[in-house]
C-alpha cells in the first residue's frame, strides 16, 4: 500500500523538486488543518473499532481453538484464507457482498483483516507454553480454567500483545484503502490527490498515516514489554 | 499406603504399557520404580494421580479407590515432581511453592509461614529466595523448590518422575542426600521413578524393577543386588555392582536384632546373668522405649561386681555411640575403630533402637557376606 502511494507520489513529483512538494505539503497542513483533524479522527476510528472488536473475538476464539480441534481447524483456516485476499480486493468486495459503501463496510473489511494476527498469536502463544509446565499444573490439581488463567495466559501474554501490535500497524496502513468505498479517514486525501494529480494532497494523507503507524508500533511495543511477566525478562 | 490391584494400561494404539500390576507401597515407604525406557514405570506413576487412567484394575490410596475421587482433589493431596522441574517462570519462588495452597484458598499469612518453613527445611534463606524468579536459580536450587512445591500442603504421597535426571552428577548426589534427610523428617510415602540403578539403590527402601509393563522383582536394594531374580535383573544391575565388598552391605542387613534389654535400674548381677544366658557380650539399656546406652561385657567388668554387688547397670559407663541402620558396614567398622568401643547401637531413621553391631560378631558377619552358602551350612551344623 505504502509502496503504491509512494510510486504515485514519485511519478507526480518527477517534474518538480522534492523540496517544492514538501513546501506545498506543509502549507496544506496549515490551511487544511480542520480537515486533517477530522480525517485523523476518522482514521483512528477505522483502526480502533476493528482492532478492538478483533481483540474481543480473536482472543477467546484463539483460546477455544487450543481446547477444541473442532474450533481450531475452521478458525485458523478461515483466518488464514482471509489474510490471503489482497486488502484492496477485500475492501472492494464489501460492495458486491451487499454491505454497500461508507464506514460500516470499511469496519467489517478491516475487522476481518485485523483478526488473523491476534488469533494466530493467541493460538501459538498458548500452544507453545512448555508442555511440562502444563503437566505440572495438571499434576498439581489445577482445573482447565485455572491452568489457562494462572499459567497459559500469563505466559503467552507477550505473544498475544505482539499479535495486537502487528494487527494495529497493519490496519493503520490498510485503513487508507477504506476511502475507496467511502470509509473516510486519511485515505480520502490520497484518493483525491491521486485523482487530481496533486502530490501535496497525497502527502497530506500518507505522512500522517505513516507517523500514526510508527507511534502505534512504539507505544504498543512498550506495552508489550510492560505486560511481560517479570520472571520472563532477561 | 498405595495399592495397585490388577492395574492394566493399554494405549489407543494397543500397546500394553502396564500389564496386570499388583503391588502395595507401604505408608512411609520410599519405593523406587526402575526399568528400561518403555517399561511402563512413568505410566504407572501417572496413573496414581490420574494424569493417565488405568484401562482396568484399581488403585487405592489408604483404602480409597482413586476413581471415586475428583481428580483435582486427588492431585492436590499428592506431591508431584517431574524431571523438567517445571517451575512456573512467571511466578516467584514463594508463588511457585504456594501453587497448591493457593488452589486450596489458604490465607496470605498461612502461605508465607509455610513458605518460610519449607525453605528453611532445605537451608535456603527465605529472605533471600522467596522473591526470586526461577531463572535466577541454579538447576539444583530449582529442583529443591520443585520438591518443596510438592510438599507445600504436606501430602502423604509424593510422586517423583525422574526428578534429578536433568541435573549434573554432583548436584544430583547432593540432592540425594538432602532428599534422604528430608524423608527422615517428613516421612512421606514416596514413589520415585528412575532409570538410574545407582540412584535406586541409594534412595530406595524397596525397588520395583519393571520390564514390558510387568513387575520383574520387588525387593530391598540389597536383596536385588545379592539375589537378582533372573538374567534380566542381573544385567540391569550391571556386573560391577554385584561384586560387592562385604563392607558395602548396609548395617540393617547384618545387624544383630532382638537385643537383650534391661532398664537402667536393673542390677548389674542380673545383667551378667543375662549375658551368660544369651551368650552375648552386650545388653541394650532402655527406659520407656528410649535408648539410654549399650552395656558391653567390657564395661560391666569395670563395675567390679565382687566389691560392689549392688551396683545397677545404669552406673556403668554405657556406650552411646550409634550408627544409622542405612549406613554401610564400612562406616560402622570405621566408627568402631575410631571410638574404640566394642559395640555400636543401630538406630533407624526415626531414631529408634533397632539392633547392634558388636566387635565380637564382626568376623561372622563378614564371613556370611563373603561366603553366604558356606556360612548358612555352618549355622545349621551349629544348631
Amino acid at each position: 500500500m505504502f509502496a503504491h502511494t509512494l510510486v504515485s507520489a514519485l511519478t507526480l513529483t518527477a517534474n518538480r523538486t522534492f523540496g517544492e512538494s514538501m513546501m506545498r505539503f506543509f502549507n496544506l497542513v496549515v490551511t487544511r488543518q480542520a480537515d486533517l483533524r477530522i480525517a485523523l479522527y476518522e482514521h483512528m476510528l477505522l483502526v480502533l473499532i476493528p482492532v478492538g472488536i478483533a481483540i474481543c473475538i480473536a482472543i477467546p476464539l484463539g483460546i477455544l481453538a487450543t481446547r477444541y480441534r473442532a474450533v481450531e481447524i475452521p478458525a485458523i483456516g478461515l483466518a488464514n484464507v482471509g489474510q490471503t485476499i489482497p486488502s484492496l480486493a477485500l475492501i472492494a468486495l464489501m460492495i458486491p457482498l451487499g454491505f454497500g459503501i461508507g464506514r460500516r463496510p470499511a469496519y467489517i473489511a478491516l475487522l476481518i483483516y485485523a483478526i488473523l494476527p491476534i488469533l494466530r498469536n493467541t493460538f501459538t502463544g498458548i500452544t507453545s507454553v512448555d508442555s511440562s509446565l502444563k503437566r505440572a499444573a495438571r499434576g498439581m490439581g489445577m482445573t482447565d480454567l485455572q491452568m489457562l488463567w494462572k499459567v497459559e495466559l500469563p505466559l503467552s501474554f507477550p505473544v498475544i500483545m505482539a499479535g495486537i501490535r502487528t494487527s494495529t500497524v497493519i490496519i493503520i496502513g490498510t485503513a487508507v484503502l477504506a476511502a475507496y468505498i467511502g470509509g473516510g479517514g486519511l485515505g480520502a486525501f490520497i484518493v483525491t490527490g491521486l485523482g487530481l494529480v496533486r502530490d501535496d494532497l497525497i502527502l497530506l494523507g500518507a505522512v500522517p498515516s505513516a507517523i500514526l503507524a510508527i507511534i502505534a508500533d512504539f507505544v504498543l511495543g512498550r506495552l508489550e514489554e510492560w505486560v511481560t511477566p517479570r520472571g520472563l525478562k532477561v | 499406603m498405595v495399592v495397585f490391584e490388577d492395574v492394566r494400561k493399554v494405549y489407543d494404539d494397543e500397546t500394553v504399557a502396564v500389564d496386570g500390576l499388583n503391588l502395595t507401597v507401604e505408608h512411609g515407604e520410599f519405593m523406587v520404580f526402575i526399568g528400561p525406557s518403555g517399561c511402563g514405570k512413568t505410566t504407572t506413576l501417572q496413573m496414581i494421580n490420574r494424569l493417565k487412567e488405568p484401562t482396568s484394575g484399581r488403585i487405592l490410596i489408604d483404602g480409597k479407590d482413586t476413581k471415586d475421587m475428583r481428580n483435582v482433589d486427588l492431585r492436590r493431596n499428592m506431591g508431584y515432581v517431574i524431571q523438567e522441574i517445571a517451575l512456573f517462570p512467571h511466578m516467584t519462588v514463594a508463588q511457585n511453592i504456594c501453587v497448591v495452597p493457593d488452589l486450596l484458598g489458604w490465607s496470605k499469612k498461612q502461605k508465607e509461614t509455610r513458605t518460610r518453613e519449607l525453605l528453611e527445611l532445605v537451608s535456603l534463606d527465605p529472605d533471600i529466595y522467596m522473591d526470586r524468579f526461577p531463572r535466577e536459580l541454579s538447576g539444583g536450587q530449582q529442583q529443591r523448590i520443585g520438591v518443596l512445591r510438592a510438599l507445600a500442603v504436606d501430602p502423604d504421597v509424593l510422586l517423583m518422575d525422574e526428578p534429578f535426571g536433568g541435573l549434573d552428577p554432583l548436584t544430583r548426589d547432593q540432592l540425594h542426600e538432602e532428599l534422604k534427610a528430608l524423608q527422615d523428617k517428613v516421612q512421606k510415602t514416596i514413589i520415585f521413578v528412575t532409570h538410574d540403578m545407582d540412584e535406586a539403590l541409594k534412595l530406595a527402601d524397596r525397588v520395583t524393577l519393571m520390564r514390558d509393563g510387568k513387575l520383574v522383582q520387588v525387593d530391598s536394594p540389597e536383596e536385588i543386588l545379592r539375589n537378582p531374580n533372573d538374567e534380566f535383573v542381573a544385567d540391569f544391575i550391571g556386573s560391577e555392582r554385584r561384586l560387592m565388598s562385604p563392607l558395602d552391605v548396609l548395617v540393617r542387613e547384618v545387624m544383630l536384632e532382638d537385643l537383650p534389654t534391661l532398664r537402667p535400674d536393673a542390677s548389674a548381677m542380673d545383667a551378667l546373668r543375662l549375658m551368660q544366658e544369651k551368650n552375648t557380650d552386650y545388653i541394650a539399656i532402655t527406659e520407656d522405649e528410649t535408648f539410654v546406652g549399650m552395656l558391653s561385657a567390657h564395661r560391666l567388668q569395670e563395675l567390679r561386681l565382687e566389691e560392689d554387688p549392688d551396683s545397677r547397670v545404669g552406673d556403668a559407663d554405657l556406650v552411646t555411640v550409634t550408627v544409622d541402620s542405612r549406613q554401610t558396614m564400612m562406616e560402622a567398622v570405621h566408627r568402631l575403630a575410631e571410638t574404640e568401643e566394642h559395640v555400636l547401637a543401630v538406630m533407624n531413621r526415626r531414631g529408634k533402637l533397632v539392633g547392634a553391631i558388636s566387635r565380637g560378631w564382626l568376623p561372622d558377619i563378614l564371613a556370611k557376606e563373603m561366603w553366604p552358602k558356606e556360612a548358612a551350612g555352618y549355622e545349621m551344623e551349629e544348631s
